[in-house]
Parts: C-alpha cells; sequence; structure tokens
C-alpha cells in the first residue's frame, strides 16, 4: 500500500473548506459588518476627542474596531468551526480518509487564518480610505497646515494591520488549541476570552516579579508570565498613531515571536487532538 | 484476501476521572473476506461504533489488532480505498452538496481534473443530482444521508462502512440506499454494515456479526443463521375448504410432522415501496 | 504535563526575542498596571481598554472626570484624571488640564470646604494650597516621563512654582527649560527674563535677552521683538551699560544671530 506522508495540498484544501464555510456563516459576517461599521463610525466620534488630531484619533479609534472585532473573529471562528466539525461529526468523514490530524488541524488553523487576513486588510484598507478622505477634507480647509503634504503615514498604517493579524493569528492558534480538547465550542470561547485578558495583561505579571518578595508567590509570577505570550508587544498601533516610525527589525522581530507561538500553539492542538477520543 | 482482520480486539473507556473502567469491546475476533458484505448486529451499547471506529483509526484499541487491507488500522495507509457514512451525518450547512463532495474527492486525492464529472455522476446516482448546487442546510435528514454517501463512494473504496444508513429515512430513500449496497457488492466491494434493522441486514448481507456487551456472541451466514433446522415450508396457493385435512392426513401417513398453517407475509417497507414508489429506485441497474 | 512543559520551554526561549523587540521597539509600558486595575475596572472601562479602544475609553473617563468636577469632588476628579492619563498618555490635554484642575480648582473647593476666604488658619490655607500644588507637580513629573520634550508641561510646572507656591526661583528655571526645548511660546523666554529681574539677577536677564532678541523672527507679532529690544533698553539703563557696549540692532535687524555686537 502506498505511503502516505503529510501533504500540503490536503492542509490547502481543509484550509479552503474552512475559509469557504467561515465566509457563509452568518454571525462571522454580521461581526465583519459590525466591524466596519465601527471603523466607519470613527468619523462620528471625532468631534469627541479631546487631546489628539482628528487623523491621530480616527487612527487610534479605528485600529481599537479592528482589534476588538479581531479578536471575537479570531476566538468564534477557530471554536465555531473546529467544534462545529467534532459536535456534528463531519470530523469522521473527512479523518477517514487517508488525512493525518496535523493535516486536519494546520488546515483548520490555516482557513482562519485566511480569514483573519482578510479581515485586516478590508479593515485596514477601510480605515486607510477613510483617513485619505478625511486628510483631502482638512487639506482643503487648512492648506497652511498641511504645507509639507499629507500627515497620514500609510505605510506605518498597513504595517498595522499585519501587525494586528499576527496578533489575531496567536490568538486563534490558542483558541484552536483549547478546542483540540474542549468538549463543547462554548468551552473554547469562553477559554479563548480569557486567553485575551490574560495576554494581553502579560507584562503585569512581570510588575509583579519585581513587587512580591515571597519566593513561591515569586516562581508562580514567573512562570505565568512565561506561559502566555504577550499580546502588549503587537500594539503598534499606538506608535503610529503617535507619528513614529515602525522599523523593519521591529517588525520582523514580532512576525517572528508571532510565528513561533502559533507554531507551538498549533503543535499542541496536534498533540492532544492526536489522542482525542472522537 | 482479508478486507479486515481483527485479532483479541478490546476497548476500554474511563467514563470520567474517577470511574471505573468501561469495557466497550471485550476480545473480538474477526475476518472479513474481500467482496463480503457484513451486517453488524447488536443493541445500543454493544459495541458496533466503537469497533467501526477503530476500524477506520479513529480510535486506538487498548488490546489486539485491526488490520485493513492488511495494514494496521492506526496508520494513514489503511484509509486508502475506504469509504465511510457515519450514522446521521450533519455536514456544514453552508456547503453545497457538489462542494462537499467535491472536497472529499480531493481529499482522497482525486486528480482535480476528474472531479467535477465524477462527483456530478456519484452525486446523480444517489438521487440528488437536482439539489446537487443547494446548501446542504436545506436538504432534509434523508438528502443529507445520501449526499454523505455520496462522499462515501466518491472515491470509489475497495472497503465501505456504513453506520446506520437508513436511519431516519423514508422506506423508498431506505430502498435506493439499499440498492446501492447490493450494486457495491456486484461490483466486488466489501461492505461493512451496522444497523439496528434486522430485516435490512437479512436482506442485504452474506454474513452477519451480532455483538452484546462489547463481545461478540454469534457470527455465520444469513442462510445458516435464518435456517430452521429440520424443517421445511411449501408455498401454495389458497387451500379449497376440506383440503387441509385431507393433506394433513396424507403428511401423517408418509411419516411427516404436520405442525400448522400460516398466510405468508410480505415485509412492511416492501408495502410502502410498492404503493409509494416511484417505479425502480434511482439508478439501479445501471452500476 | 507535556502541555505545560512545552508552554513553559516556549516562553524561556522566546523571551529574549520578546525582550528585544520590547527594547528595539521602545515599548510604552502597559496601560493597566497593578496600582490602578481596581480603579479600571470599576470604571467598567476595562474592556474597551483591554479590547483595543484606548482613546475612546480615555475620552469617555475623560468626560466621567469632568462630571466630578462639576460636581467639585476632589477625590473622584482627581482619580478619574489619574486614570485618563495612566489609560491614554498620549494627549498633552488630559496632563496639562488635569494639573490645572488639581492645582487651582481643587485648592479653592478644598479652602472653600474650610470657610470662607479668611475664615480658615492661614497655616490650614497654606497647606492646602501647597498639597494640591504638589499633587499637580507630580502629575506632571510624570507626564514629563512619557513626553521629555514638551515645552507645554514645563511652562506649567512653571507657572504651579510661580502662582500656587510663589517659588520665583524654581518658576524661572521650568521657564527657561521651557524656552529651550523645541516649540516654545516665545513668552517663556520673556518672563524667564522677568522673573530673573525679579530676582534681582539683572545681569542674567538682560545677557538672556540680547541672546534671545536676534532670534526673532521679526514677521511674527507673537515675539513681540519690539517689547523684547525695549526691555533690553530699559536694563541697560539700569545696569548702566556704557554706550559702546550697547546692544545694537543689525540692518538686517532681528533674526539674525550674529547682529548684535559685544
Amino acid at each position: 500500500m502506498k505511503r502516505v506522508a503529510f501533504s500540503p495540498v490536503r492542509v490547502a484544501l481543509i484550509a479552503g473548506n474552512t475559509f469557504r464555510e467561515a465566509v457563509r456563516q452568518r454571525l462571522l459576517v454580521v461581526l465583519i459588518m459590525v466591524a466596519a461599521t465601527m471603523v466607519g463610525g470613527a468619523l462620528f466620534f471625532r468631534d469627541f476627542h479631546f487631546g489628539s488630531s482628528e487623523l491621530k484619533f480616527l487612527e487610534d479609534v479605528g485600529f481599537g474596531a479592528v482589534t476588538f472585532f479581531g479578536a471575537i473573529l479570531a476566538i468564534v471562528a477557530p471554536a465555531q468551526l473546529f467544534c462545529g466539525d467534532i459536535e456534528r461529526r463531519t470530523v469522521l468523514t473527512v479523518l477517514a480518509k487517508p488525512v493525518w490530524r496535523a493535516e486536519f488541524i494546520i488546515g483548520k488553523l490555516g482557513g482562519v487564518l485566511l480569514l483573519l487576513l482578510v479581515f485586516c486588510t478590508a479593515m485596514t484598507a477601510l480605515l486607510a480610505g477613510l483617513i485619505a478622505w478625511r486628510e483631502t477634507g482638512l487639506m482643503a480647509a487648512h492648506p497652511d497646515a498641511f504645507e509639507a503634504g499629507r500627515k497620514a503615514a500609510y505605510a506605518a498604517l498597513a504595517l498595522c494591520g499585519l501587525a494586528q493579524w499576527l496578533k489575531l493569528g496567536v490568538l486563534a492558534a490558542l483558541t484552536l488549541f483549547v478546542a483540540s480538547y474542549a468538549r463543547s465550542s462554548l468551552f473554547a470561547m469562553m477559554a479563548g476570552f480569557f486567553a485575551l485578558v490574560a495576554c494581553q495583561l502579560q507584562y503585569l505579571a512581570r510588575d509583579f516579579y519585581g513587587v512580591v518578595e515571597s519566593g513561591w508567590a515569586r516562581g508562580g509570577v514567573w512562570l505565568l508570565g512565561l506561559v502566555l505570550p504577550d499580546f502588549q508587544l503587537f500594539n503598534v498601533a499606538e506608535k503610529v498613531a503617535a507619528g513614529e516610525n515602525l522599523s523593519v527589525g521591529v517588525i520582523g522581530g514580532l512576525a517572528s515571536y508571532a510565528l513561533a507561538y502559533m507554531t507551538v500553539f498549533s503543535g499542541l492542538a496536534v498533540y492532544c487532538f492526536r489522542h482525542r477520543k472522537l | 484476501m482479508h478486507a479486515i482482520e481483527i485479532d483479541g480486539l478490546t476497548r476500554d473507556f474511563a467514563p470520567d476521572w474517577r470511574g471505573a473502567k468501561v469495557r466497550a469491546l471485550d476480545g473480538v475476533t474477526l475476518r472479513i473476506h474481500e467482496g463480503e458484505v457484513v451486517g453488524l448486529l447488536g443493541p445500543n451499547g454493544s459495541g458496533k461504533s466503537t469497533l467501526l471506529k477503530i476500524i477506520l483509526g479513529l480510535l486506538a484499541p487498548t488490546a489486539g489488532q485491526c488490520r485493513v487491507f492488511g495494514v494496521p488500522s492506526d496508520r494513514v495507509e489503511a484509509r486508502q480505498g475506504v469509504g465511510f457514512l457515519p450514522e446521521a451525518p450533519d455536514f456544514s450547512p453552508h456547503l453545497t452538496g457538489f462542494e462537499l463532495v467535491c472536497f472529499h474527492a480531493r481529499l482522497g486525492g482525486m486528480a482535480r481534473a476528474a472531479v467535477k464529472e465524477r462527483v456530478e455522476e456519484v452525486i446523480a446516482r444517489v438521487g440528488l443530482g437536482e439539489a446537487m448546487h443547494r446548501r446542504v442546510g436545506t436538504y432534509s435528514k434523508g438528502m443529507r444521508q445520501r449526499i454523505g454517501l455520496a462522499q462515501a463512494l466518491v472515491l470509489d473504496p475497495r472497503l465501505v462502512i456504513l453506520d446506520e444508513p437508513t436511519c431516519g429515512i423514508d422506506p423508498s430513500g431506505a430502498a435506493e440506499i439499499s440498492t446501492m449496497i447490493r450494486r457495491l457488492k456486484m461490483r466486488g466491494g466489501t461492505v461493512v454494515l451496522s444497523s439496528h434493522l434486522a430485516g435490512q441486514v437479512e436482506d442485504l448481507c452474506d454474513r452477519v456479526v451480532l455483538l452484546d456487551r462489547g463481545r461478540l456472541v454469534l457470527q455465520g451466514s444469513v442462510a445458516e443463521l435464518t435456517r430452521r433446522r429440520g424443517q421445511a415450508a411449501l408455498l401454495v396457493d389458497p387451500l379449497p375448504d376440506g383440503t387441509l385435512g385431507e393433506l394433513r392426513d396424507w403428511l401423517q401417513a408418509h411419516g411427516v410432522g404436520f405442525h400448522g398453517v400460516e398466510t405468508p407475509r410480505t415485509a412492511l417497507d416492501r408495502v410502502i415501496w410498492d404503493k409509494v414508489g416511484r417505479g425502480e429506485p434511482a439508478g439501479a441497474g445501471k452500476s | 504535563m507535556v502541555v505545560s512543559s512545552v508552554l513553559l520551554s516556549a516562553g524561556a526561549a522566546l523571551r529574549p526575542l520578546e525582550d528585544a523587540v520590547r527594547k528595539a521597539a521602545d515599548w510604552p509600558e502597559g496601560l493597566v498596571r497593578a496600582e490602578n486595575m481596581r480603579a479600571m475596572v470599576e470604571s467598567g472601562m476595562s474592556m474597551a481598554v483591554l479590547g483595543g479602544f484606548r482613546a475612546l475609553a480615555a475620552d469617555l473617563l475623560w468626560l466621567k472626570a469632568y462630571v466630578a468636577w462639576a460636581a467639585c469632588d476632589p477625590p473622584a476628579a482627581q482619580m478619574m484624571i489619574r486614570l485618563v492619563t495612566t489609560i491614554d498618555e498620549r494627549p498633552l490635554y488630559f496632563w496639562l488640564n488635569g494639573a490645572r484642575i488639581i492645582a487651582y480648582d481643587m485648592t479653592q473647593w478644598r479652602l472653600e470646604s474650610v470657610g470662607r476666604r479668611g475664615a480658615a488658619p492661614t497655616e490650614v490655607r497654606k497647606r492646602i494650597v501647597d498639597e494640591q500644588a504638589e499633587a499637580a507637580l507630580r502629575l506632571l513629573a510624570e507626564a514629563r516621563r512619557h513626553h521629555p520634550d514638551s515645552a507645554a508641561l514645563c511652562v506649567e510646572i512653571a507657572n504651579i512654582h510661580l502662582n500656587c507656591r510663589g517659588d520665583v526661583a524654581s518658576a524661572a528655571g521650568w521657564y527657561r527649560t521651557a524656552a529651550e526645548s523645541r516649540g516654545a511660546p516665545y513668552y517663556a523666554a520673556r518672563i524667564y527674563a522677568e522673573l530673573l529681574q525679579r530676582l534681582g539677577r539683572k545681569q542674567e536677564a538682560y545677557d538672556w535677552l540680547r541672546r534671545l532678541h536676534p532670534t526673532l523672527p521679526p514677521s511674527d507679532e507673537k515675539a513681540m521683538a519690539t517689547l523684547v529690544l525695549g526691555r533690553i533698553r530699559d536694563l541697560e539703563g539700569a545696569l548702566k551699560v556704557p554706550e559702546t557696549k550697547r546692544y545694537a540692532v543689525a540692518e538686517t535687524g532681528p533674526g539674525h544671530a550674529l547682529a548684535a555686537k559685544d
């Protein structure tokens, strides 16, 4: 009998199928629409900003919407798409074919990453369009303030979108890892949201490490800080909104960090899924 | 050659973190030959689904061995040439039937160029030609079962494993599926059919395997198992009045024991099929 | 066990990369720190902040700070100002207005609470003014950690030293720091000279203004080059500077650094 090797083609097929399924799910489509509305809605908040300039405020609120709704998408999509297959038992028909469980997990993650890439690209493009439109209006109204040309850094905006995608990818991989042993999609989603908050606050563990005196507590806090990735690292939108440029080194470092964690979480998902009773 | 070889298969489950082990399969040994249609019978909890999952490599045995076409079932290679229809499949409602079967065909290694024609052919054969471009979410339970069968058959597998294939399907749909199983058998395919319906198994299978509480308690050909030893039955036209006594006297005179008279019955699903049937089941006799 | 080991190993292996990225990007500190976590949770803004709506959450909390300000509630207003500046440290607006509320408005609220003007003993009144000034200066010192080059912050610190504490020397020092920062308002340099005179350091003030005048653009009214020149002349009179040593405006006028002759 012919040996069946790990196949990127099958991974791509599963990823494509997962993506197609995701874009047809009403909940996910509604989520994307709400996020787009929120990015567009940043315009209505522009009179509400106190300290920052209008364009920076738009950038901030727009990327806030991408982060917030992207995080929901990165948690809900893998939980529903993976656990849905388990709950509906359709995973049995896939794995009854010459398909490795690792191919299934990586394919699922690939589909979700593709969904998140489309989401981040579309939202960043929408935000960039919005900022460009407002900037054109402001340039006409206050030409003296724009003597040196446009102020918004569109290339940095694109890098922000990339950083958001990397962060959401790590979150999706983490949720998929939970889903690989979770009994229900609800549990996977709850755990995903908990992990999101924990990863956002990972740096607090470092704070406490510096403060806590007890040896055991210090050890515990040190371990906690070690187990989770630090999502604060990906908040580059703030730097860009503040007018700072991002170096290629920073983006490269972030990409390596994100890819390493995606690999770790998907590896753990494969490990758990291989031992799971179906 | 054996399609499936099972030796001393045992599988234990721990129901919860402190519970005692539950033995789902207990030393099952079984051989299924290529080209055979085998019915797997047994009450709920008898171990049928566990046995099927081990054959498909979805579950590892606690002890014993299972080989599919000579390859240990836990290896991915063992699943080449295997088609599987799970019980009451509930495929993604967002894909069309065509997309679903295409996905499974490509996943099984079918060349892209051949997929469209083959998928359309197999979907038409299960009677969903008209509905193949509709989303699975709009399908009835019976249609979902049929599209499940299409995905199981699309790669033209040597071994087909069907778990309760007619569960929840109307008699005409059940008859169509039965026809498809017969066609598979005629083409030399091996079929393992898990069912609650003894009548269906009797109708379709060469051999029956009965499981109870994880043990294989009975196996043999349908003819062997259903034959009443030392008895014979005659089917005759309705007897005119008074002839029954004469017949009984004659039989006794020739030393043949007489046990009674029964009116032959037709299976109810056959009656329903004759009433509501739309001619021959779709695709019958076209294999 | 396997999962924990892998996560720990991955964390340990990736820690250098994490630190390198943080260092390379000169990352801002986390929004939520251990000490203000409770306040953030109580304000109901924690999810918004964690979710990414940092600017929006800060703006909403600033409105809450205004509500506390309108209600003349010093603890609530102070807590909200602290929270807003913690959540979004980027806009100077929050720091400057927060410091003014703490230094001036809260002082008034507290003075009124101890009795109408003149009713409370002088030392009590002084203590209140000093406490509020200290609190405002602490907030501005924190602001300078985030905006070390901001002239506006230096001006605000100088104002508080001058108006609340009556500390002319400190105020002068901060006005000078402000005047030497990029984007400083022209008046910072003028006030610095003014304060030097009040401190009796007229020669210093004269030297400062001589250096300042050539840098002032004549076309910018706010620069008030003529006024500065007038002050120079006044100081030359007061300091009895000989005619030959007096500041001479070059033909090209102010705005030319080499115009002065010594």
